[in-house]
């Protein structure tokens, strides 16, 4: 009992400390209360679980988290190395065979960079680089990509057919994104199909998928509830909304003149992270938790909702667990057969569609 | 003769501590201990104050305080001056040294949960505090907390006689 020993003064000062102590942590835990009731507010959805839609098949560790989805076929899926962009490997489905290709590029470097993309729509490989800008192009057959003529900085880049691209590229004059078609001699441009909601570049920010085969694209938004189904001509077939409840971007973005940039001011809430599209399938990993849903599955997990193409309907969601702790990074449908990437492993379920909710 | 000649000198240093603690404590560590705090304050305001857009804006990324960034953005330059100020002043050194203690806490506290509890790391704080990981600035916090709070016990006990500056102990009462 050291406290005795003190002089009173002493002992009536740290009773002070004491009250400044608690007050301190008082206010933190005031924060806290309303920060939580911010951020577990509900969402004003339920998903539909059926059991049994995705099946874990196989498991491949590829020792380096390097490897990303470049695109794949019924059989075999490609991955881009992002650490070293002239690599490709190739592995059939059921994680065995594998293979490995070494890209070249006729008359043109390529630097890492991260927002080097490289996109495997067999037989053709599509090389984009939106802020040198670089596009190239080849075949899977001779592995030798042919530069194309890039005139605009782009964002995204999707090929829909030999030297035929989608871009998504900022418009200064309209401060916002925009949609454009890139043929070997012209640009196609429409009237702006992105809806500018507050910076016209964060909010209008998104996943572009092409169907070509189908004579359809598809461009989800990454910080609101919406989807735009177009033809490749870049017309609208209609709009359509995800299932939760987020119509408007909830963000603020704001100028730090000191260095030059431009940076959410708000933690940014995430709507639709990773999405890809499959036959008649739109498929979207949801960042917001439903009302219906056990907070430690969403926690530990990747929700997966299903959505039809024919007229952009929800249909039903499924799960993917984390693997060894590692969230899924991006996932593919290609048949029947999703295929993830954990860190550095990656990951094949077998999906099996209740037939009644077949489209 | 060493161990000798080494005893006498402890006896006395210990006795001499006893009788001279109240100058020492009044003279040599508040000041000290102020000044270090009033060096931190003043660089953690000026910091601030230098990129402000860049400070609001981290403060609004922060999972606790993205409704009020607004009205904390302006309070904690100011808050922090103001306790620089009082703290310069011997007048109103003990005040400047609670409120010291208390805003460290409280920045303490938050790191803690932070740390602790946050669905994620958001990225602030100016200058060279920016190059600290957020356990680095907790220890940090935390070492100025002890200051602050050593400085409140050791200042000088008031209300009593031998409390006075020393200019006014030798005047007669």
């Amino acid at each position: 009992m050291a406290v005795p020993a003190l002089p009173r003064y002493q002992q009536r000062r740290l009773l002070y400390l004491f009250y400044c102590l608690t007050g301190s942590i008082l206010v933190i835990a005031v924060l806290s209360f309303f920060s939580n009731e911010a951020s577990h507010r509900k969402n004003g959805f339920i998903r539909l679980v059926p059991p049994h839609i995705a099946i874990p098949a196989h498991i491949r560790d590829l020792h380096a988290n390097v490897w990303n989805l470049a695109g794949g076929t019924a059989t075999r899926v490609y991955l881009s190395n992002r650490a070293a962009p002239a690599r490709l490997m190739e592995i059939n489905l059921d994680l065995k065979d594998s293979m490995l290709r070494n890209l070249s590029i006729h008359s043109a470097a390529t630097r890492v960079s991260k927002s080097l993309r490289v996109m495997v729509d067999s037989p053709t490989i599509c090389l984009a680089e939106g802020v040198s800008p670089l596009l190239a192009e080849g075949r899977l057959g001779d592995s030798l990509l042919h530069r194309l003529p890039a005139n605009a900085y782009f964002g995204l880049a999707t090929p829909l057919s030999p030297a035929s691209h989608i871009l998504r590229v900022f418009d200064t004059r309209l401060g916002q994104n925009i949609l454009i078609k890139q043929l070997p001699d012209t640009l196609i441009s429409k009237a702006p199909i992105l809806e500018k909601q507050a910076d016209g570049l964060f909010c209008t920010d998104g996943a572009l998928h092409a169907q070509p085969d189908s004579n359809r694209l598809v461009y989800i938004y990454s910080y609101r509830n919406q989807f735009i189904c177009l033809d490749t001509n870049l017309r609208v077939r209609y709009s359509a909304r995800t299932i939760d409840t987020v119509s408007h971007v909830q963000f603020t973005v704001s100028k730090i003149p000191s260095q030059k940039a431009v940076t959410f001011s708000s933690p940014p809430s995430f709507v639709n992270e990773q999405s890809c599209v499959n036959g008649n399938y739109l498929f979207v990993h949801s960042a917001l938790p439903a009302d219906n849903e056990d907070a430690e599955l969403f926690r530990t997990g990747a929700a997966i909702d299903v959505y039809s193409l024919v007229d952009g309907s929800y249909l039903f969601s499924f799960y993917l667990p984390d693997y060894r702790n590692k969230k899924m990074r991006d996932f593919r449908v290609f048949g029947n057969t999703l295929v993830a990437l954990y860190d550095h492993y990656v990951y094949t379920y077998t999906l099996k569609f209740p037939s009644k909710l077949k489209k | 003769m060493n161990t000798q000649s080494l005893q006498p000198n402890i006896k006395k240093a210990t006795a001499g501590d006893e009788s001279i603690s109240t100058t020492t404590r009044n003279e040599v560590l508040v000041p000290i201990i102020s000044g270090l705090l009033v060096l931190l304050f003043v660089y953690a305001a000026g910091s601030k104050l230098m990129d402000y857009t860049k400070f609001r804006v981290d403060l609004g990324k922060s999972p606790l305080l993205t409704a009020f960034a607004g009205v904390v953005a302006i309070a904690i330059p100011v808050i922090e001056i103001g306790i620089a100020l009082l703290l310069s002043f011997s007048r109103w050194r003990l005040t400047g040294l609670y409120a010291s203690f208390t805003l460290m806490a409280l920045f303490t506290a938050y790191i803690f949960y932070i740390l602790r509890f946050s669905p994620y790391v958001p990225c602030s704080c100016g200058g060279v505090l920016q190059k600290m990981t957020w356990t680095t600035h907790l220890y940090f916090n935390l070492f100025f907390v002890v200051l602050a709070a050593l400085g409140v016990l050791l200042y000088r006990p008031q209300n009593t006689a031998f409390s006075r500056p020393n200019k006014f102990a030798r005047l007669p009462v």
